[in-house]
This record gives structure tokens, C-alpha cells and sequence, in this order.
């Protein structure tokens, strides 16, 4: 009995040696794809690192210095800019969704800057040559009493007045595609744990440095919410995407535009998905990489005139989300050229 | 230059190690302290040790003039005329507004109209000048001779921003001796540093876009979210004022100058009269000494005695900003001590609250509830920015909403200055928070090295504001 149990133990462990775990080839395939995008990542971040040393950042508003909007330099970055709302659209609309811009400049009163000056007709007549519906609120916006609807003298992002003024311009766009839903849908396992670029489930103080306190909530979702969205979604789903316009700094979360509109429409699912400083380039990666699979029926994309100007090189190496290295072309590399030789 | 920033630490090992280096030679070692510290004044704006030049000048020449003479009422009349010299400076630049901005014709005169800058300090180091004067005046010192022993004295870096306003009687005759430097002094001044850091890094700039949000957002939080915010505010100014100070007294203590403690452990107190004992004693001396026991201080009658307490309080105030705000804060303080006075229990409770004993009792507890929330209420007055903030916090916090649920966040910042307070209460008998003197030295070097590390988990990343009481 004893031998039994003695040769039994041994087999035991001989089989025991020899087997392996069992492998997941998913589990394999999906760390060798971490590994190299990490290995990848490291790589960009030493390239973008080599570029911002080599071409520091310059203002945008010198990029009208020499032409205005003649230049090649400008002309290049409205193509750069045309190309990526093409891509925007198509994306969106091959799921079904609407596709909605909206023209919200920070410019409140009757000075002009050359970003509006020059690039608000070019982004009014790109959306109309790409029939995409579109909406202009400059001149709404240019009509009202700074000191009424934004933070001036300390900031010119919105009051508390402004996004109340906001969220009545843009109402009239969500009335208009209520109803409209989109009948793609992702796998719950095809989801990203986030829609947005804000750490999820967080509640702070910040103050961009203008000592104007604000709260910023995110959702579980890294969305400006206070609340999460819910799958499978029971609700039309409208999403913004844009910039510090839409993210509204210097507001808490209740205060913003997209929250009055979402008390306004309690039974459709306003989402906010807009950064603080932003231009088409992050839109479109932010859409890729995220907020598609929030399942958007209709979204809205807020632009203006520097979102054509932070395509140049070296601000997108400065601030780009993606956080990789953008080569100058022949056309942006004479025109740093000359324009630090002068 | 901040205190809690590599380059001050560069700067000061730079300071630290020529100083000692020349040990021999006390000249010298104040030639190395008064060129840092101007170096370190000039890095805020070039134009900042001009003013402090001016008062030196004027400082010395007072003090020596004063001196040379012998007639009382000569140097009376230089005493004075050299108070309103000193005095000057400071009251155009920070009182021109008050004064001049409400009178046609002359206000294109006020200092801001002529975008004149007010140097960080200047009240420091005004006041300073001013009780150097005054001391020698008094015979309590003699001028000094050196002129560089007295620019070394005014100028010297770790008061010169934010105090503790120095007592010349105390500090000045410490730069013109030699000294010497022992391990048990070392110890103390790295541990003040440390706590100072601790405080500064960990819970002033935790805390303090909190406190912002709170004054600034009052409108929109209900009651009971607005008192934790001026409470939160009360331990924030704590937190960074004594901060500040800990830090200057174990940077000069390592340079061989013994300078005043200016907190000890002021929540800690029982009633009003206590507190201000142990809050700011720096300025509360320098009140005592050049304004209260001039007035009279308590010889009069007891009216008189109120008259002179509620004098000195709204002098608090002015000193602290030409703000009706900063007027009614030291009103409302002079008005705390008003039943002290008139019960003759205002100097009551000289040691140290419960000693001997871990807890307090009930009656001790009440006590120190009651005086932390009645200076918690003139926060009100001292951090809001006008009389309509005021009014918009009071009414607030007095409402029915004080009872609502409190937010979170703010909860959440009140909590985490709670472990400052707690390990302060249980060290409350101690010359300095972080003394472990009595314990094995492992234990001790165990202790410091786990606030570094404290600091370095749990410091605010990328936060260099300034220190609050920079401004005044």
C-alpha cells in the first residue's frame, strides 16, 4: 500500500513537472501589443523631446506675419485642418451619428483677431463645401457685453451668465435632432474604461492660475459629468467635443453649458467630452481612441480660428494629446527658418 | 525665492558653507550674509534693496544721532522725526490709496496711480527699524557703531520677508559676536525646518485652492460648507504662517542667530487673551513694547484700558492691509477680549493647556472648542476681499443652511490637517513640535526621515505660491 501510494505521489509529480500553465493566446498577443506600444511611446517621447529642442514653440499669431492668410504656411494649415474635419465627418457618419459643427469663438465684443478674421469664412465655407450642417455663434457672441458674459478682466472664458447665454444658442441644435439614433453599437468588452481625456472620478479644486476657483467633476468615464453613462444606453446620446469653450474653465460643473442643457433635456444623455486647450488634430484622435464608443447618435463639435493656427508643428509637439512627433514640412520648416532669422 | 524650492536650498548651502568657512571673521561673515541676503531680496525685483537701503540709512543715522546725544528732549525729537522718516515709506506705499485716493486732486499721487511697486517685507522690516530706534532711544541698547553689523541685522534673509519682526535688543547684539554652532542646535533647526516644510508643503498648498474655491464660490455652497471653509482658511493661515516662521528660525539658528519663536501652538489655547499670546508673538511683542505700554496699557482706568486694547487691535488690522475688512477683523478681536478685561481674566492660563495628561478634560475641551471657533469667525473678515464677501459669508453661515450636509471636498481638506493638529497637541509641552530629544538617536533619525518622506508622498506637485503673509 505504501509502495502505491509512493509511486502514485511520484507519478504525481512528474506530471505535475512537465505540464505548463495553460496559455491565453489573447492574453499573449495583447501583452506583446502593450510592449510594443510602450517601446513605441518611449521612442516618440524622445523624438518629440529632440523636436521641441530643436524648434521651440511659436505663437500663433505670428503665423500671420508675413501674408496673413496668403502665406503657405497658412494655407497649408486650413488643408491640414480640412483634411481632419473630413475625416472627423466620415468617421462619425459611417456609425450613423450626425454630425454637427458649431462656430463659438472666445471673441466677445468688436475687436477682431487674425484667427477669427481669417478663419472663421475658411471653416464656414469648408463645412458648407462638405455639407456638414454647421452653425456660426460669433456674431451672437460678439454682441454681448464681455463684462456680462465672460470672466474679464481676469479671464475671457464664460460666466456663469455665459454658458446660460451658450446653452440657449446650442438648445435650438439638440431640439433639432432629438430622436435621431444611430443603430451601431459596441461590445461591452470594446469599450475603453473612459470616453474622455479627464482622470476618471475625480472631484478638485483648480484655478489655472487666474485665482478663479473652480470644482472640476469627472464621471467614472473621464467625462465633465457628474454623472456615468449607462450601457446598454437606454437614452439618445449627444456628445460635444471641442475645446476650453466647451469644457468651460473657471465654472464648477453645474455651472457649465452642457449641464443646463442636460437639466433642460433630462430624458436625453448630454456628454461632454471637450478639453481645455485643444484643436481638430485631438478631436480626431480623442474620437478614435475614446469617445466613439461612448455611442454618440449626434455629435457636436465646437471649433474656431485657432484650432487651424495649433496645427503648426511645433505647437502640436508642444501640446498634442497623442503626444507624438510632428516633422515640419518643407513649407513650416522655411517659414521657422526665416522667421527666427529675422 | 521661496523657501520650499531647490534654488533656495542651493542658495543657502552656498551662504551656509562661506559663512562658516570664515568663522574667524565676524566682518566677513556678515559681508557674506548681507550679500545673500540682498541677493536674495533683489531675485523678488531689482528695485525691492533700494528701499531696504533707504532704510538702513536712515535706521543707522537715527540710531547714531540718537545716541550722541545726551538732552532728552533732543532725543525725543530725533526719535520721533526718525519714526516718521521710517514710518514714511511704509505708510505712502501701502496707506497712499486710503488716504490720498479719496481726495480730489491729489489722487493721481497715490502709489499705484504711479505704478509704484510695495516692496515684499517692508512692514517687517519698517517695524524692525522702527524698535531698533526706539530701543536705543530707550538706552536699552547701544547704537551701533558698524554699519554693516546693523544692514547685516536689518537685511538678514530668514526674517526679512515675513518675520518674526526681530527685537533688537534680543538679535542685533548676536551679529557682532562669535558663535559657534552645537549638535543639539543643529538637530533643532533641521527639525523646526522640516515641521515647517511638512506644514507648508503638505497642508498649506494641499488645502489652499480649497480655501480659494470657498471665499470665492460663496454663493453657490451652502452654510455648513462655508464655515468648514473658514475654518479650513484658519488652519490653512496657521499652517503656512507658522510654516514660514519655523523654517526662518531653524535657517538662522544654523547661521548662529537665535531669532524669535513666532507661534506656539495657538489653537491650543483657552481663551482669546491666550491665543494671542501664542499667534504671531513677534508682532504681539513689538505692539506691547512701541504702541500698548506707551498708551498706557493697563495703568489707566478700565475704559481706558478697552479704549487702548480696541486702539492696538484696529492698528492690527491697518498694519495687515488699508482694508475696512482687515478694521473690523481686529475690531471684532479687541471686542473678544472686552469680558476678559472686565472680568480680570484676560492673562489667565500661562502654561500649557492639560499638562501632564494626554487628554483635556470637558471643561478644557469646551474651551478650546469655543476660542478655536471665535478666532475662526474673524477669518471671515481677514480673508475675504470686501465688506460684501463679508456679508454674503455671514449670512450664509448664520442660516438655517449651516445645518445642510457639508461638501465633500471641503470635508476632505478639514480631515487632512487633522493629523498636524493631533501630533501638535501630543507635543504641546515640548520647546518645538518636532523635539524628540529625550528618545534614542536611531529613534530620532528615524522620526526625521519619515517627515521627509511624508513630504515627499503627499507634498501639492508644482505648487510655489507664495507665502500668505508676504503680502503684509
Amino acid at each position: 500500500m505504501k509502495k502505491l501510494l509512493l509511486l502514485s505521489l511520484s507519478a504525481f509529480a512528474i506530471w505535475a513537472t512537465g505540464c505548463k500553465d495553460e496559455v491565453d493566446p489573447k492574453a499573449v498577443a495583447k501583452a506583446a501589443e502593450t510592449k510594443q506600444l510602450l517601446a513605441a511611446s518611449k521612442k516618440d517621447a524622445i523624438e518629440v523631446e529632440k523636436l521641441n529642442h530643436d524648434y521651440k514653440e511659436m505663437p500663433d499669431n505670428r503665423l500671420f506675419d508675413n501674408d496673413g492668410a496668403n502665406g503657405p504656411v497658412y494655407r497649408e494649415l486650413q488643408q491640414r485642418y480640412k483634411d481632419q474635419l473630413g475625416k472627423l465627418k466620415k468617421e462619425v457618419e459611417e456609425r450613423g451619428s450626425k454630425f454637427v459643427v458649431v462656430l463659438i469663438t472666445p471673441e466677445v465684443g468688436r475687436e477682431i483677431s487674425n484667427f477669427s478674421r481669417y478663419g472663421n469664412p475658411f471653416i464656414r465655407t469648408t463645412c458648407q463645401s462638405m455639407g456638414i450642417e454647421f452653425y456660426d455663434l460669433s456674431s451672437a457672441i460678439a454682441a454681448q457685453d464681455p463684462k456680462v458674459i465672460t470672466q474679464v478682466p481676469r479671464d475671457g472664458h464664460w460666466s456663469k451668465k455665459g454658458a446660460i447665454f451658450l446653452a440657449d444658442q446650442l438648445e435650438p441644435i439638440i431640439k433639432k435632432h432629438l430622436g435621431h439614433k444611430t443603430p451601431d453599437k459596441f461590445k461591452d468588452t470594446e469599450r475603453p474604461e473612459t470616453f474622455g481625456d479627464l482622470a476618471p472620478s475625480t472631484e478638485e479644486i483648480l484655478d489655472g492660475g487666474k485665482d478663479l476657483p473652480y470644482k472640476l467633476k469627472s464621471n467614472a468615464q473621464g467625462l465633465r459629468m457628474d454623472h456615468d453613462v449607462k450601457f446598454p444606453k437606454s437614452k439618445q446620446h449627444y456628445l460635444f467635443l471641442g475645446g476650453s469653450q466647451i469644457y468651460s474653465p473657471f465654472l464648477d460643473n453645474e455651472f457649465i453649458a452642457t449641464t443646463i442643457l442636460q437639466s433642460r433635456y433630462p430624458d436625453v444623455e448630454i456628454m461632454n467630452a471637450a478639453m481645455y486647450a485643444g484643436c481638430t488634430d485631438d478631436f480626431v484622435s480623442m474620437w478614435e481612441e475614446k469617445a466613439k464608443y461612448s455611442e454618440p447618435d449626434v455629435v457636436i463639435l465646437q471649433t474656431n480660428g485657432t484650432d487651424i493656427t495649433d496645427l503648426f508643428f511645433t505647437n502640436r509637439n508642444h501640446l498634442a494629446r497623442s503626444k507624438k512627433p510632428y516633422y515640419p514640412s518643407p513649407v513650416e520648416e522655411k517659414y521657422f527658418m526665416e522667421s527666427y532669422r529675422k | 525665492m521661496l523657501f520650499n524650492t531647490t534654488d533656495f536650498a542651493v542658495f543657502f548651502a552656498i551662504v551656509l558653507a562661506a559663512y562658516w568657512l570664515l568663522y574667524k571673521w565676524r566682518n566677513m561673515q556678515n559681508l557674506v550674509l548681507l550679500a545673500g541676503s540682498w541677493y536674495f531680496y533683489n531675485n523678488l525685483h531689482w528695485s525691492f534693496p533700494l528701499y531696504l537701503l533707504g532704510m538702513i540709512i536712515v535706521g543707522y543715522t537715527v540710531g547714531r544721532a540718537i545716541h550722541s546725544q545726551e538732552l532728552q528732549k533732543t532725543r525725543k525729537a530725533i526719535l520721533i522725526s526718525g519714526i516718521c522718516l521710517l514710518g514714511f515709506g511704509l505708510t505712502y506705499l501701502k496707506y497712499s490709496g486710503l488716504i490720498l485716493g479719496n481726495i480730489t486732486g491729489l489722487s493721481q499721487w497715490q502709489s499705484s496711480a504711479l505704478h509704484i511697486l510695495v516692496p515684499l517685507g517692508i512692514s517687517y522690516y519698517t517695524f524692525a527699524s522702527i524698535g531698533y530706534i526706539t530701543d536705543v532711544y530707550r538706552r536699552r541698547l547701544p547704537a551701533a557703531t558698524n554699519p554693516l553689523t546693523y544692514a547685516t541685522y536689518i537685511s538678514f534673509f530668514p526674517h526679512l520677508l515675513s518675520g518674526p519682526i526681530p527685537s533688537a535688543t534680543n538679535v542685533l547684539p548676536q551679529f557682532s559676536r562669535s558663535n559657534k554652532l552645537t549638535f543639539q542646535q543643529i538637530e533643532q533647526s533641521v527639525a523646526e525646518i522640516l515641521w515647517g516644510l511638512f506644514k507648508k508643503m503638505v497642508i498649506a498648498a494641499n488645502v489652499e485652492k480649497v480655501v480659494n474655491y470657498c471665499y470665492a464660490s460663496y454663493e453657490d455652497l451652502n452654510g455648513s460648507t462655508l464655515f468648514l471653509g473658514v475654518t479650513l482658511f484658519n488652519l490653512y493661515l496657521y499652517a503656512d504662517f507658522s510654516a514660514y516662521s519655523e523654517i526662518a528660525r531653524g535657517v538662522a539658528r544654523l547661521l548662529g542667530i537665535d531669532i524669535a519663536q513666532n507661534f506656539k501652538m495657538p489653537f491650543f489655547s483657552r481663551n482669546p487673551g491666550e491665543f494671542w499670546r501664542r499667534w504671531h508673538t513677534s508682532l504681539r511683542k513689538w505692539m506691547l513694547d512701541y504702541l500698548y505700554l506707551p498708551l498706557g496699557g493697563n495703568r489707566g482706568s478700565k475704559v481706558q484700558y478697552v479704549l487702548v486694547m480696541l486702539f492696538i487691535f484696529s492698528f492690527s488690522g491697518l498694519w495687515h492691509g488699508a482694508n475696512m475688512t482687515f478694521v473690523c477683523w481686529g475690531l471684532l478681536n479687541g471686542i473678544y477680549f472686552l469680558p476678559y478685561i472686565l472680568t480680570d481674566k484676560l492673562t489667565r492660563y500661562k502654561d500649557v493647556v492639560a499638562s501632564g495628561r494626554l487628554f483635556p478634560s470637558g471643561k478644557e475641551f469646551l474651551q478650546l472648542l469655543l476660542t478655536f471657533n471665535l478666532i475662526t469667525l474673524t477669518r471671515i473678515f481677514f480673508r475675504a476681499p470686501n465688506m460684501t464677501v463679508v456679508k454674503g459669508l455671514v449670512v450664509k453661515i448664520f442660516s438655517a443652511s449651516i445645518l445642510a450636509v457639508p461638501m465633500a471636498l471641503v470635508v476632505k481638506n478639514v480631515l487632512i490637517c487633522l493629523p498636524m493638529l493631533a501630533f501638535e497637541w501630543v507635543q504641546r509641552e515640548k520647546a518645538y513640535v518636532l523635539e524628540l530629544s529625550k528618545t534614542n538617536i536611531y529613534i530620532r533619525i528615524a522620526g526625521y526621515v519619515a517627515v521627509v518622506v511624508l513630504i515627499y508622498i503627499f507634498h501639492k506637485r508644482q505648487n510655489l505660491s507664495e507665502y500668505y503673509y508676504f503680502k503684509f
